[in-house]
Protein backbone atom coordinates (compact mmCIF):
# COMPACT_ATOMS: atom_id res chain seq x y z
CA UNK A 1 0.00 0.00 0.00
CA UNK A 2 1.48 3.26 -1.28
CA UNK A 3 0.72 6.70 -0.06
CA UNK A 4 -0.50 7.84 -3.64
CA UNK A 5 -3.50 5.04 -3.38
CA UNK A 6 -4.23 7.59 -0.31
CA UNK A 7 -4.76 10.33 -2.49
CA UNK A 8 -7.28 10.80 -5.16
CA UNK A 9 -7.83 14.00 -6.95
CA UNK A 10 -4.36 15.08 -5.63
CA UNK A 11 -3.45 18.65 -6.97
CA UNK A 12 0.01 20.20 -6.56
CA UNK A 13 -1.34 22.75 -3.80
CA UNK A 14 0.57 21.47 -0.70
CA UNK A 15 -2.74 21.77 1.86
CA UNK A 16 -5.45 19.20 0.37
CA UNK A 17 -8.92 19.57 1.52
CA UNK A 18 -11.33 16.81 1.59
CA UNK A 19 -14.72 18.50 3.21
CA UNK A 20 -17.68 16.41 4.10
CA UNK A 21 -16.57 12.98 2.42
CA UNK A 22 -14.62 11.58 5.47
CA UNK A 23 -17.36 8.95 5.60
CA UNK A 24 -16.74 7.60 1.98
CA UNK A 25 -16.54 4.22 1.88
CA UNK A 26 -13.89 4.03 -1.09
CA UNK A 27 -12.35 6.73 -1.53
CA UNK A 28 -11.16 6.97 -5.65
CA UNK A 29 -13.55 4.22 -6.48
CA UNK A 30 -15.94 4.80 -9.22
CA UNK A 31 -18.79 6.53 -8.21
CA UNK A 32 -17.34 7.26 -4.65
CA UNK A 33 -14.55 9.63 -6.08
CA UNK A 34 -13.50 12.06 -3.63
CA UNK A 35 -13.70 15.34 -4.53
CA UNK A 36 -11.09 17.68 -2.51
CA UNK A 37 -11.17 21.12 -2.23
CA UNK A 38 -8.06 23.09 -1.75
CA UNK A 39 -9.57 26.33 -0.21
CA UNK A 40 -9.54 26.25 3.28
CA UNK A 41 -12.55 28.58 4.21
CA UNK A 42 -14.80 26.72 1.38
CA UNK A 43 -14.30 23.26 3.23
CA UNK A 44 -14.84 24.41 6.42
CA UNK A 45 -18.17 26.37 5.32
CA UNK A 46 -19.34 23.25 3.71
CA UNK A 47 -18.37 21.32 6.67
CA UNK A 48 -19.86 23.39 8.85
CA UNK A 49 -23.50 22.99 6.60
CA UNK A 50 -23.07 19.81 6.24
CA UNK A 51 -22.22 18.47 9.97
CA UNK A 52 -19.48 16.67 8.35
CA UNK A 53 -15.96 16.50 9.39
CA UNK A 54 -12.84 17.63 7.59
CA UNK A 55 -10.15 15.84 6.22
CA UNK A 56 -6.77 17.54 5.85
CA UNK A 57 -3.76 16.58 3.77
CA UNK A 58 -0.55 17.91 3.07
CA UNK A 59 1.81 16.96 0.81
CA UNK A 60 5.33 17.78 0.11
CA UNK A 61 7.39 16.55 -3.37
CA UNK A 62 10.02 15.48 -0.53
CA UNK B 1 2.87 26.53 3.65
CA UNK B 2 1.81 30.24 3.14
CA UNK B 3 -1.01 30.93 5.46
CA UNK B 4 -1.42 27.80 7.13
CA UNK B 5 -1.98 28.71 10.84
CA UNK B 6 1.18 26.29 12.36
CA UNK B 7 -0.15 26.48 16.06
CA UNK B 8 -3.53 24.13 14.78
CA UNK B 9 -1.62 22.49 11.77
CA UNK B 10 1.17 21.46 14.24
CA UNK B 11 3.10 18.29 12.58
CA UNK B 12 6.28 16.76 11.66
CA UNK B 13 7.40 18.75 8.96
CA UNK B 14 9.70 16.65 7.08
CA UNK B 15 7.12 14.28 5.87
CA UNK B 16 5.57 13.04 2.24
CA UNK B 17 2.37 13.48 3.43
CA UNK B 18 0.37 14.18 6.57
CA UNK B 19 -3.46 14.06 7.31
CA UNK B 20 -5.98 15.74 9.76
CA UNK B 21 -9.16 15.25 10.71
CA UNK B 22 -11.07 17.90 12.30
CA UNK B 23 -14.29 19.51 12.91
CA UNK B 24 -15.20 22.45 10.89
CA UNK B 25 -14.64 24.47 14.16
CA UNK B 26 -10.96 23.67 14.00
CA UNK B 27 -11.37 21.03 17.02
CA UNK B 28 -8.89 18.54 16.24
CA UNK B 29 -9.71 14.58 16.29
CA UNK B 30 -6.71 13.21 14.98
CA UNK B 31 -3.96 12.48 12.67
CA UNK B 32 -2.44 10.68 10.45
CA UNK B 33 0.65 9.86 8.50
CA UNK B 34 4.57 9.16 9.58
CA UNK B 35 7.44 7.65 8.39
CA UNK B 36 11.26 6.73 9.09
CA UNK B 37 14.41 6.11 7.59
CA UNK B 38 13.72 3.02 5.70
CA UNK B 39 10.55 4.56 3.19
CA UNK B 40 8.57 7.47 2.97
CA UNK B 41 5.30 5.44 3.26
CA UNK B 42 6.07 2.50 4.72
CA UNK B 43 4.46 3.54 7.98
CA UNK B 44 1.22 4.16 6.26
CA UNK B 45 -1.54 2.10 5.03
CA UNK B 46 -5.09 2.57 3.62
CA UNK B 47 -6.27 0.32 6.47
CA UNK B 48 -4.88 2.57 8.93
CA UNK B 49 -6.29 5.48 7.40
CA UNK B 50 -9.60 3.77 7.65
CA UNK B 51 -9.07 3.13 11.09
CA UNK B 52 -7.66 6.59 12.16
CA UNK B 53 -11.14 7.80 10.14
CA UNK B 54 -13.22 5.55 12.07
CA UNK B 55 -12.16 6.82 15.22
CA UNK B 56 -12.33 10.42 13.93
CA UNK B 57 -15.59 10.21 13.12
CA UNK B 58 -16.49 8.84 16.56
CA UNK B 59 -15.04 11.33 18.12
CA UNK B 60 -17.31 13.59 15.92
CA UNK B 61 -20.21 12.53 16.53
CA UNK B 62 -19.66 12.31 20.20
CA UNK B 63 -18.55 15.89 20.13
CA UNK B 64 -21.01 17.59 18.33
CA UNK B 65 -23.82 15.90 20.66
CA UNK B 66 -21.88 18.12 23.48
CA UNK B 67 -21.33 21.75 22.67
CA UNK B 68 -19.18 24.00 20.60
CA UNK B 69 -15.17 23.09 20.00
CA UNK B 70 -12.84 25.04 22.12
CA UNK B 71 -11.89 28.27 21.96
CA UNK B 72 -9.62 29.15 18.30
CA UNK B 73 -6.10 28.48 18.23
CA UNK B 74 -3.87 31.96 17.80
CA UNK B 75 -2.45 31.93 14.49
CA UNK B 76 0.87 31.58 13.99
CA UNK B 77 2.36 31.46 9.80
CA UNK B 78 5.64 30.55 8.06
CA UNK B 79 5.41 34.13 6.57
CA UNK B 80 5.94 35.38 10.07
CA UNK B 81 9.97 33.93 9.69
CA UNK B 82 12.52 36.10 8.76
CA UNK B 83 13.70 33.38 6.26
CA UNK B 84 10.18 33.67 4.95
CA UNK B 85 9.60 37.19 4.83
CA UNK B 86 13.17 37.22 2.35
CA UNK B 87 11.47 35.14 -0.19
CA UNK B 88 10.12 36.14 -3.59
CA UNK B 89 6.68 37.07 -2.90
CA UNK B 90 5.43 34.35 -5.39
CA UNK B 91 7.95 31.45 -4.18
CA UNK B 92 6.83 28.11 -2.80
CA UNK B 93 7.23 27.40 0.82
CA UNK B 94 7.64 23.65 1.29
CA UNK B 95 6.86 22.12 4.49
CA UNK B 96 10.40 21.28 5.59
CA UNK B 97 11.02 25.26 5.21
CA UNK B 98 9.03 25.76 8.62
CA UNK B 99 11.89 23.71 10.10
CA UNK B 100 14.74 25.64 7.90
CA UNK B 101 13.29 28.91 8.64
CA UNK B 102 12.49 28.02 12.68
CA UNK B 103 15.71 27.13 13.10
CA UNK B 104 17.18 30.05 11.53
CA UNK B 105 14.82 32.28 14.01
CA UNK B 106 16.66 30.36 16.89
CA UNK B 107 20.13 30.90 16.05
CA UNK B 108 19.73 34.33 15.03
CA UNK B 109 18.45 34.81 18.26
CA UNK B 110 21.13 32.03 20.14
CA UNK B 111 18.46 29.75 20.95
CA UNK B 112 19.17 26.58 19.27
CA UNK B 113 20.46 23.64 20.02
CA UNK B 114 21.26 20.68 18.76
CA UNK B 115 18.65 18.41 20.75
CA UNK B 116 16.20 20.41 18.73
CA UNK B 117 16.69 17.98 15.86
CA UNK B 118 14.86 15.34 17.48
CA UNK B 119 11.46 15.72 16.49
CA UNK B 120 8.59 13.50 16.83
CA UNK B 121 10.04 10.43 18.25
CA UNK B 122 9.20 7.05 17.35
CA UNK B 123 7.20 5.05 19.33
CA UNK B 124 10.05 2.33 19.15
CA UNK B 125 12.32 5.23 21.10
CA UNK B 126 10.15 3.96 24.26
CA UNK B 127 9.91 0.03 22.77
CA UNK B 128 6.62 0.23 21.41
CA UNK B 129 6.22 -0.97 17.73
CA UNK B 130 2.26 -0.47 16.29
CA UNK B 131 0.52 -2.27 13.55
CA UNK B 132 0.39 -0.37 10.37
CA UNK B 133 -3.08 -1.10 9.74
CA UNK B 134 -4.13 -0.39 13.35
CA UNK B 135 -2.05 2.28 14.33
CA UNK B 136 -3.03 2.18 17.78
CA UNK B 137 -2.63 -1.49 18.25
CA UNK B 138 0.64 -2.60 20.42
CA UNK B 139 2.44 -5.43 17.50
CA UNK B 140 5.54 -5.43 20.20
CA UNK B 141 7.43 -4.44 23.28
CA UNK B 142 10.81 -4.24 23.03
CA UNK B 143 12.93 -6.00 26.48
CA UNK B 144 13.77 -3.71 29.21
CA UNK B 145 12.17 -0.87 27.47
CA UNK B 146 10.04 1.86 29.06
CA UNK B 147 7.05 1.07 27.67
CA UNK B 148 7.96 -3.28 29.14
CA UNK B 149 8.86 -1.30 32.39
CA UNK B 150 5.41 0.34 32.42
CA UNK B 151 3.39 -3.05 31.80
CA UNK B 152 2.34 -2.38 28.15
CA UNK B 153 2.23 -5.46 26.50
CA UNK B 154 1.52 -6.68 22.19
CA UNK B 155 -2.21 -6.94 21.27
CA UNK B 156 -2.77 -3.96 24.05
CA UNK B 157 -4.91 -0.51 22.29
CA UNK B 158 -3.50 2.77 22.93
CA UNK B 159 -5.87 4.88 24.53
CA UNK B 160 -3.64 8.18 25.02
CA UNK B 161 0.00 9.30 24.88
CA UNK B 162 0.81 12.15 27.17
CA UNK B 163 -2.54 13.17 27.47
CA UNK B 164 -3.11 12.95 23.67
CA UNK B 165 -6.43 10.80 22.44
CA UNK B 166 -4.23 7.98 20.23
CA UNK B 167 -5.61 6.09 16.97
CA UNK B 168 -2.67 5.96 14.74
CA UNK B 169 1.25 6.36 14.86
CA UNK B 170 1.07 9.68 13.78
CA UNK B 171 -1.16 10.11 17.20
CA UNK B 172 1.05 8.95 18.99
CA UNK B 173 4.19 10.35 17.69
CA UNK B 174 2.59 13.60 18.30
CA UNK B 175 2.09 13.07 21.71
CA UNK B 176 5.50 11.71 22.22
CA UNK B 177 6.65 15.04 20.91
CA UNK B 178 5.13 17.17 22.88
CA UNK B 179 6.98 14.58 26.38
CA UNK B 180 9.72 15.99 28.37
CA UNK B 181 13.37 15.51 27.23
CA UNK B 182 13.70 13.13 30.36
CA UNK B 183 11.29 11.90 32.90
CA UNK B 184 7.74 10.66 32.59
CA UNK B 185 5.19 10.03 30.34
CA UNK B 186 2.04 8.95 31.16
CA UNK B 187 0.40 6.43 28.77
CA UNK B 188 -2.85 4.51 29.22
CA UNK B 189 -3.81 1.83 27.19
CA UNK B 190 -6.80 -1.13 26.72
CA UNK B 191 -6.51 -4.50 27.41
CA UNK B 192 -9.43 -7.26 27.59
CA UNK B 193 -11.77 -4.48 27.93
CA UNK B 194 -10.29 -3.12 30.91
CA UNK B 195 -8.64 0.48 31.01
CA UNK B 196 -5.47 0.66 32.19
CA UNK B 197 -2.16 3.38 32.93
CA UNK B 198 1.15 3.68 33.60
CA UNK B 199 4.26 5.74 33.26
CA UNK B 200 6.45 5.62 30.39
CA UNK B 201 9.85 6.40 32.48
CA UNK B 202 12.59 7.85 29.39
CA UNK B 203 16.30 8.51 30.14
CA UNK B 204 17.83 10.98 28.92
CA UNK B 205 18.49 11.05 24.64
CA UNK B 206 15.04 8.71 24.18
CA UNK B 207 14.27 11.14 21.36
CA UNK B 208 17.55 10.42 19.64
CA UNK B 209 16.88 8.07 16.22
CA UNK B 210 18.54 8.20 12.33
CA UNK B 211 17.07 11.51 11.16
CA UNK B 212 19.03 11.40 8.17
CA UNK B 213 15.84 11.25 6.03
CA UNK B 214 14.95 14.59 6.96
CA UNK B 215 15.59 16.96 4.15
CA UNK B 216 15.34 19.74 6.60
CA UNK B 217 18.59 18.30 7.52
CA UNK B 218 20.27 19.37 4.57
CA UNK B 219 20.28 23.18 5.51
CA UNK B 220 21.93 22.60 8.70
CA UNK B 221 25.84 22.83 8.74
CA UNK B 222 28.41 21.98 8.33
CA UNK B 223 28.44 19.89 5.24
CA UNK B 224 30.75 16.93 4.73
CA UNK B 225 31.18 18.59 1.19
CA UNK B 226 31.68 14.90 -0.05
CA UNK B 227 28.81 13.07 -1.65
CA UNK B 228 27.92 10.06 -3.34
CA UNK B 229 25.91 6.57 -3.80
CA UNK B 230 26.97 3.68 -1.86
CA UNK B 231 28.97 1.14 -3.12
CA UNK B 232 27.25 -2.36 -3.55
CA UNK B 233 27.39 -5.40 -1.26
CA UNK B 234 29.44 -6.91 -3.97
CA UNK B 235 31.86 -3.89 -4.54
CA UNK B 236 32.57 -3.90 -0.85
CA UNK B 237 33.16 -7.34 -0.63
CA UNK B 238 35.79 -6.88 -3.68
CA UNK B 239 37.41 -4.01 -1.55
CA UNK B 240 37.47 -6.58 1.31
CA UNK B 241 35.18 -4.23 3.54
CA UNK B 242 32.44 -5.07 5.77
CA UNK B 243 28.87 -5.28 4.68
CA UNK B 244 27.64 -2.23 6.74
CA UNK B 245 30.77 -0.11 6.75
CA UNK B 246 31.04 2.98 5.22
CA UNK B 247 32.00 3.20 1.74
CA UNK B 248 30.52 5.46 -0.82
CA UNK B 249 31.56 7.21 -4.50
CA UNK B 250 32.74 10.71 -4.39
CA UNK B 251 29.99 11.17 -7.10
CA UNK B 252 30.38 13.18 -10.15
CA UNK B 253 29.68 16.83 -8.50
CA UNK B 254 32.88 17.27 -7.00
CA UNK B 255 32.21 20.14 -4.27
CA UNK B 256 34.96 23.16 -4.48
CA UNK B 257 36.22 22.53 -0.78
CA UNK B 258 36.73 18.64 -1.60
CA UNK B 259 38.83 19.08 -4.97
CA UNK B 260 40.92 22.00 -3.14
CA UNK B 261 41.67 19.37 -0.73
CA UNK B 262 42.83 16.73 -2.96
CA UNK B 263 39.48 14.66 -3.50
CA UNK B 264 38.45 13.11 -6.90
CA UNK B 265 35.63 11.57 -8.53
CA UNK B 266 35.24 8.08 -7.75
CA UNK B 267 37.45 8.52 -4.46
CA UNK B 268 35.59 6.06 -1.76
CA UNK B 269 34.82 7.51 1.20
CA UNK B 270 35.19 4.85 3.83
CA UNK B 271 36.05 6.43 7.03
CA UNK B 272 36.41 9.90 8.83
CA UNK B 273 39.54 10.64 11.32
CA UNK B 274 40.27 7.24 11.56
CA UNK B 275 37.03 5.76 12.48
CA UNK B 276 35.53 2.81 10.99
CA UNK B 277 31.72 3.32 10.33
CA UNK B 278 28.79 1.33 10.20
CA UNK B 279 26.28 3.43 8.24
CA UNK B 280 25.30 4.71 4.82
CA UNK B 281 26.50 7.23 2.59
CA UNK B 282 23.00 9.60 3.85
CA UNK B 283 24.04 8.51 7.38
CA UNK B 284 27.20 9.80 7.01
CA UNK B 285 25.85 13.46 5.48
CA UNK B 286 23.66 13.28 9.51
CA UNK B 287 26.47 12.06 11.06
CA UNK B 288 29.12 14.88 10.14
CA UNK B 289 26.15 17.64 10.85
CA UNK B 290 25.49 16.00 14.51
CA UNK B 291 29.24 15.46 15.19
CA UNK B 292 31.47 18.64 13.65
CA UNK B 293 31.18 22.24 14.02
CA UNK B 294 31.88 24.63 11.39
CA UNK B 295 35.59 25.59 10.98
CA UNK B 296 36.54 21.89 11.93
CA UNK B 297 39.46 20.39 10.32
CA UNK B 298 38.68 16.61 9.12
CA UNK B 299 40.40 14.11 7.91
CA UNK B 300 38.92 11.71 5.19
CA UNK B 301 40.09 7.94 4.68
CA UNK B 302 39.38 6.50 1.01
CA UNK B 303 40.62 4.44 -1.19
CA UNK B 304 41.74 6.04 -4.45
CA UNK B 305 42.73 2.44 -7.08
CA UNK B 306 42.57 0.31 -4.19
CA UNK B 307 45.53 2.28 -2.16
CA UNK B 308 44.48 4.09 1.18
CA UNK B 309 44.67 7.70 1.55
CA UNK B 310 44.02 10.01 4.14
CA UNK B 311 42.75 13.46 3.08
CA UNK B 312 42.44 16.65 5.19
CA UNK B 313 39.93 18.96 4.84
CA UNK B 314 37.81 21.86 6.70
CA UNK B 315 34.56 22.11 6.74
CA UNK B 316 34.30 25.39 6.04
CA UNK B 317 30.16 27.48 5.48
CA UNK B 318 28.17 27.57 2.82
CA UNK B 319 28.63 30.92 0.51
CA UNK B 320 25.72 32.91 1.80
Amino acid sequence: MKARHLQPGIASSIALILAGAIATPALGAGQNQAHWLTDYDQARKIARATGKPLFIVFRCQH
Amino acid sequence: MRGVNLNLFDFDYDLTWAGFFLSANEQMYGRYGGRDASSADGQMSLAGLRHAMAAALATHRRISNIGPASPPTAVQTVEQYPAAQRRQADACIHCHHVYDFRREALQTAAKWRLDELWVYPFPENVGLTLDVDEGDRVKSVADNSPAAAAGLRAGDCLQAVNGVPTASLADVQYGLQRSPAQGIIPITWMRAGKMLASNLDVPSGWRKTDISWRWSLRGLEPSSWVHGDDLTSEEKKKLGLGERQLAFFQGNFLSIPARQAGIRQNDVIIGLDGKKLEMTAQQFQAFVKLNYKLGDHVTYNLLRAGMRLDVSLTLIGRPP
